[in-house]
């Protein structure tokens, strides 16, 4: 599942829409994430407050979508660019691999309520096969 | 057995009395083609499906997504007895069709983004864990017939 040029395009121009809401699609991602698939509120254990609105859930919305701010910025090359995130993820967070399909699902579904007329079939698919190529290049170093 | 609570059935049918399946059946159905385009195995007869604009304008993938998302309608009004419901399109998926169950997340993924651009706001993360509820179930009834 290569990235075109044109999925580099769409990718990109779909971000550059999302970056200014970056902080509150990161908060509505995270906070979806957490109650519509409750499994990955086992790596959260140590959050005092896992609700809507709370500090941890917010300041952590902010740091993935920096994250996938990053890999927007290396999309030519994710594997070399997101080295030191996937050594933290595989080495320190120790996230399932499986969580990275279900935080990008709920990225979608974001960018699609706040962008209904942007986020075209075209637009879905090229985001689709960034997020998958992102989290390839976030698990390549866990084994 | 699946519980529902009062408040899940609330949803759901709120959910699907707002739905235009005429509208988002297509939708769904030509992303699913667009998105992830080896389901187009299953659609040899449907003619060009070859580029996004042409899938778009398949007069049969519009057709076929409105049949696909009216088959919902009788998970939606029989809640307590989806498994049961669905037996038959179960040993239809399987033994006729042989379509892999894997795409049946697929389509209820590309059904869940097509209704959060219709529904924006609304479709807070309440709705949405109950929609997905909703579909976990659909998708293990219309599986399990498979083994």
């Amino acid at each position: 599942m290569t990235l075109s040029s044109k999925d580099k395009q769409l990718v990109k121009a779909m971000w550059a829409k999302a970056a200014p809401k970056a902080e509150e699609i990161g908060h509505d991602v995270l906070t979806r994430m957490l109650s519509v698939y409750p499994q990955t509120k086992t790596y959260f254990s140590h959050w005092p407050d896992l609700s809507y609105g709370s500090a941890p859930v917010r300041n952590h919305g902010r740091k993935v979508m920096g994250g996938v701010a990053e890999a927007v910025e290396k999309i030519d090359d994710l594997v070399g660019g997101l080295l030191t995130m996937s050594e933290l993820h595989a080495f320190q967070l120790r996230v399932d691999p499986a969580n990275f399909k279900i935080l990008a699902h709920n990225l979608l579904v974001v960018l699609a309520k706040t962008f209904p007329v942007d986020f075209t079939p075209e637009t879905h698919v090229a985001m689709d096969k960034f997020l998958a190529r992102v989290a390839l290049a976030l698990s390549d170093k866990y084994r | 057995m699946v519980e529902w609570s009062d408040n899940e059935r609330a949803i759901i049918a709120d959910v699907w009395s707002k739905i235009d399946v005429g509208e988002i059946g297509p939708q769904t159905l030509a992303r699913v083609l667009i998105v992830y385009p080896w389901t187009r195995r299953y659609f040899g007869a449907f003619g060009e499906l070859s580029s996004v604009a042409v899938v778009l304008a398949n007069r049969k993938v519009a057709t076929h997504g409105r049949v696909v998302l009216n088959a919902l309608d009788v998970a939606v009004r029989d809640l307590d007895n989806i498994k049961s419901a669905y037996s038959h399109l179960s040993s239809l998926h399987r033994y006729q069709l042989h379509v892999d169950p894997a795409n049946f997340r697929l389509l209820a993924d590309c059904l869940t983004i097509v209704i959060a651009t219709k529904f924006g706001a609304a479709f807070s993360s309440d709705v949405q864990s109950t929609w997905h509820k909703f579909m976990a179930v659909v998708i293990a009834a219309l599986g399990s017939r498979y083994f």
